[in-house]
């Protein structure tokens, strides 16, 4: 009796052992999903404040933190001499603004090396009160603002000397501040921030509008730019809002008591707040993490120093002050494009291949050809990757008019052989069954190819002067060894098999009835299969290239070695690309956990998931639909 | 009327010509279509297997010395040489190659058994049973490089930080768990090889007969007994390919690597002669890596084609084997219930 309980109680753990177990596996592919969210959400969340409590007389000064501290500015002029030091060439630069004239004196860094330059600069007329002046971080430019709106940026020479580069209008604005970086600050207006930036335009320096940012309310008092670039501004209704540089709208924050009447950072994450009635309180961000937008992600985006808005990724600072471009949009791109050439090039050969395999040859040769091809997708990508970067790379453009030509020679010279042929081969043509492996179209198969590559070669000398090589820069377009025509051919081979071998299945399993009573009837096999097959295997064969491009698309190691892992987004096939996979294979290691580039590469990781995910489950829909559908006939 | 007729066979045979040589056209494009897909295959394996074994079959010459003995071009590649600018050669990389898929082996194997027999023998055809066999044909789909990932968020930082605070405090900051390392590669690689696993299982599950588990059944043992006394013994061929092919795949794996821990040069083995003899936190060299390495930090890129196609065959070579074991395997199986009369 007890041991039959016993057998009974180890039956049913055992059984719930299993259900637990797999009940854990099926939740992993939701975990997995849930996982990437968590990480990629903190990014689009509103960032939240809490109050930092200090005890008297501990507040944190303005001093302690001078740098990023409020207080004061510099470089902005209140009736006194401005101070700019130029450390790489080892200069200080003294400006006295006057009534009509600015006096500068360049002084050597240290004493006595070299003597003392007076200038004089002649202000403009109608230019106002000077109000700021800076440099660039090259240290080749000063930026003169004045009150009215008025610039003038002076080149400075390698003595110090100043020449006059470029003079323009800006808004009128009260005070600047300047950004981490040292290309750009932010005018303060009355009721706007705008953010300007020394920009060349046809290799002329000036001084540009790049983005600007109404305050409905008027500004109150505007802090200084974090080296998040964040500015927090205080509005005439004493509201506190956040304007991140590059976002499209000022975040207001909650928790905040109104009736602020000056804001400054402290901190990258801390900042006071004075209020009208004289009380300072301190607040904290909860973090440093960089707000994200759908804007900075996937549409143009006109970052410090560019000329035009555009798709950038360079995520990472290289420097303090570096302005982050996350535009996945080149990753994106760069993926589809190699992977639909990788298609382009698969999807004919896997296709041929599949019908002849699955519809024509006997089912006991089919046994032994099939692996012969599937036997490509054991091959370790890095093997294949590692091989075509070493030495098909090197090659591939010298050698492309004569494979293009040896590739359309195929189809075009084969055809018109067989279509002046006085005699078929009569075994394809009636009984519809290969038994053997056509072998004898080798011979015939290499001399077309070899025929189909002379003429290639013929071309290239005819029409691109000798060399495809030197006539591609020629006409403007740039070539690299690794470029997106190699991993699109290397990519081929490697989802050959997917493709060929869902596809072969998806002929295969169509009851060979319909087709054997066709050709009872008269046809072709070939009409047989167009007519017959082809129209009940389509589906599957849709979805043998759905799932092999998305195979194409989560490819890494192939993108890793051969696509050269330089974003851009031109169309261009002998240009690299960067894909998304790469990306991550390269840049997760070294990205600091938790940060906005983390972060954002996650959100990279969680896009390609969904969109194989999507592609995988659409394919095996349609698959599965199609097999159980005909299946029962067979 | 004859006219009629005349006129009517005419083009009766001009489209059958036509046809005919529609089908002729097509039918040997397919061909060679084909014809092209094994040419590619013979042609990878050719420049693999000549280039690889050219530079293996050469000896170093200039630079050992004199009262050096010359080093055949495989012990410069098992042990590490100058001409191979990564010090350790290639015997650590195989080392961690098979440290990792063996504790992976550890991993998935009880896992996917699991599940194949959860869907066999104990679920319904109830919706989630639906679901839960989408989501594994699906993982099976999903890039390499997201496991990569997810085993780094998940695995590393909310695990491996987890366990570092509480059984490891005392080492913090410095990570034990907390960081990449052989464990989090072996979990990671076990959970992108589970639907190998778990799909070849019950392929072997669904062809036993019910009426040996009936009969099973019938003679009063439990549904455990019964699958662990009946199903399976009888499955284990089918299991074995399945643990073999997920072996295979594992072993060629690069990218999901290269975010959970493997490194161009570990101080040392992940393996010891003293206990605990196998150092799950530590980092590891791998095969597949390896040829990335040397292909990516290659010095001159042209001359390193042999040594990347030897290291390249070395991994061929063990990826084919498993394959081939497991083709082998799947054989023996087919004949074994072709005897019993099971099929």
């Amino acid at each position: 009796m007890f041991a039959r309980d016993r057998r009974y109680l180890t039956d049913s753990l055992f059984g719930l052992l299993i259900r637990s177990t797999s009940l854990v596996v099926g939740l992993l592919i939701l975990g997995m999903f849930t996982q990437m969210l968590l990480v990629v959400w903190p990014m689009f969340a509103a960032p939240s404040v809490s109050e930092q409590v200090f005890v008297a007389g501990m507040e944190p000064g303005t001093a302690a933190v001078p740098e990023s501290g409020g207080g004061e500015n510099p470089g902005e002029f209140a009736d006194r001499p401005v101070t700019i030091d130029l450390p790489r060439k080892a200069v200080q630069l003294v400006l006295v603004p006057g009534d009509s004239v600015i006096a500068v004196e360049t002084r050597p860094q240290l004493p006595a090396t070299t003597p003392v330059r007076r200038q004089r600069l002649s202000v403009l007329e109608g230019a106002g009160a000077l109000s700021f002046a800076a440099i660039d971080v090259a240290e080749r430019y000063l930026l003169l603002t004045f009150k009215s709106g008025i610039f003038r940026l002076m080149s400075i020479r390698d003595d110090g000397h100043l020449e006059s580069a470029y003079a323009g209008t800006l808004p009128a604005h009260r005070s600047v501040r300047p950004v981490p970086g040292g290309q750009s600050w932010v005018l303060v207006t009355e009721d706007a921030l705008v953010q300007v930036h020394l920009v060349f335009l046809a290799a002329e320096a000036s001084v540009a509008t790049l983005r600007s940012m109404p305050v409905s309310d008027g500004i109150a008092h505007a802090s200084t730019v974090s080296p998040d670039r964040r500015v927090l501004v205080a509005t005439r209704s004493g509201e506190i809002r956040l304007w991140q540089l590059d976002m499209r709208k000022l975040t207001a924050l909650d928790g905040l008591r109104g009736g602020a009447r000056s804001v400054d950072w402290l901190s990258p994450v801390l900042f006071e707040v004075i209020y009208s009635d004289g009380s300072t309180r301190y607040f904290e961000l909860a973090s440093r993490l960089a707000e994200m937008s759908v804007n900075r992600l996937f549409f143009p985006v006109q970052f410090e120093g560019y000329s035009e808005p555009g798709y950038y990724w360079q995520p990472s600072a290289t420097s303090d002050g570096f302005e982050p471009k996350t535009s996945l949009i080149p990753l994106l791109l760069g993926t589809l494009k190699a992977a639909l050439v990788g298609l382009v090039l698969a999807v004919p050969v896997a296709l041929g291949a599949a019908i002849f395999v699955g519809y024509y040859l006997s089912s006991r040769r089919r046994e032994q050809v099939k692996p012969f091809i599937e036997v490509i997708a054991s091959f370790p990508t890095v093997v294949i990757a590692g091989l075509a970067a070493l030495w098909l790379a090197p090659r591939l453009i010298e050698s492309l008019p004569e494979i293009v030509g040896g590739a359309l020679a195929l189809p075009i010279l084969g055809g018109v052989a067989l279509l002046m042929a006085k005699h078929l081969p009569t075994s394809v043509t009636r009984r519809g069954e290969v038994k053997v492996l056509p072998l004898h179209f080798l011979p015939g198969l290499v001399i077309v190819i070899l025929v189909g590559a002379a003429l290639g070669h013929w071309v290239e000398q005819w029409l691109f002067e000798g060399s495809l090589v030197t006539w591609l820069p020629e006409q403007g377009i740039a070539v690299q060894q690794l470029n997106s025509l190699l991993v699109g051919f290397i990519l081929g081979f490697a989802i050959l098999p997917t493709v060929f071998s869902l596809a072969e299945e998806a002929i295969y399993e169509v009851p060979r009835v319909g087709a054997a009573g066709s050709i009872a009837l008269g046809a072709t096999p070939w009409r047989s299969f167009q007519d017959v097959v082809l129209p009940i295997a389509a589906p599957g064969i849709i979805s043998a290239v759905m799932l092999g491009f998305g195979r194409g698309i989560g490819e890494t190691m192939i993108f890793l070695l051969l696509s050269g892992n330089a974003p851009g987004t031109d169309g261009s096939l002998f240009s690299g690309i960067r894909s998304l996979s790469a990306t991550l294979a390269i840049e997760l290691p070294e990205a600091a956990v938790g940060g906005t580039h983390f972060r954002t590469l996650f959100l990279g990781a969680l896009i390609l998931f969904a969109l194989t995910f999507v592609i995988n489950t659409l394919g095996h829909l349609i698959r599965n639909r199609i097999l159980t559908k005909h299946r029962v006939s067979r | 009327m004859s006219g009629d007729l005349q006129r009517m066979r005419y083009s009766i045979e001009s489209v059958r010509a036509r046809e005919e040589k529609l089908g002729a056209v097509m039918s040997a494009m397919t061909a060679v279509a084909t014809l092209l897909a094994l040419l590619s295959v013979v042609m990878f394996l050719g420049f693999l297997i000549f280039l690889g074994g050219d530079w293996l079959a050469n000896a170093q010459s200039a630079t050992s010395g004199v009262d050096q003995p010359v080093k055949s071009n495989f012990e410069v590649l098992l042990w590490g040489g100058a001409e191979l600018a990564v010090s350790g050669g290639v015997f650590p990389a195989i080392v961690g190659t098979i440290v990792l898929t063996l504790v992976m082996t550890v991993i998935v194997s009880p896992l996917g058994i699991v599940v194949a027999l959860y869907l066999t023998e104990y679920a319904g055809t109830g919706w989630h049973t639906r679901l839960l066999r989408i989501g594994i044909q699906n993982m099976a789909a999903i890039p390499s490089i997201i496991y990569g990932v997810f085993g780094l968020a998940f695995f590393v930082y909310v695990i491996g930080g987890r366990l570092d605070n509480l059984f490891f405090a005392g080492n913090l900051p410095n990570p034990t768990f907390g960081a990449p390392g052989l464990l989090w590669a072996s979990l990671t690689l076990a959970i992108l090889t589970l639907p190998t696993v778990i799909v070849a299982t019950e392929e072997g599950l669904l062809r036993l007969p019910l009426a040996l588990r009936e009969g099973s059944r019938a003679l009063g043992a439990t549904r455990s007994e019964t699958i662990f006394r009946v199903v399976l013994p009888a499955a284990t061929p089918s299991i074995m390919t399945g643990i073999i092919l997920a072996v295979a795949r594992a072993a060629g794996e690069v990218a999901p690597l290269m975010l959970v821990g493997v490194v161009r040069y570990a101080p040392t083995l992940p393996v010891s002669v003293e206990a605990p003899f196998i150092h799950l936190e530590q980092k590891f060299m791998h095969l597949g890596f390896f040829v990335y390495d040397l292909t990516m930090h290659a010095p001159g890129s042209e001359g390193r084609v042999g040594i990347v196609a030897a290291s390249g065959l070395l991994l061929v070579l063990v990826i084919a084997t498993l394959n081939l074991a497991a083709l082998l395997l799947r054989l023996r199986l087919r004949r074994t219930f072709l005897r019993t009369g099971f099929e």
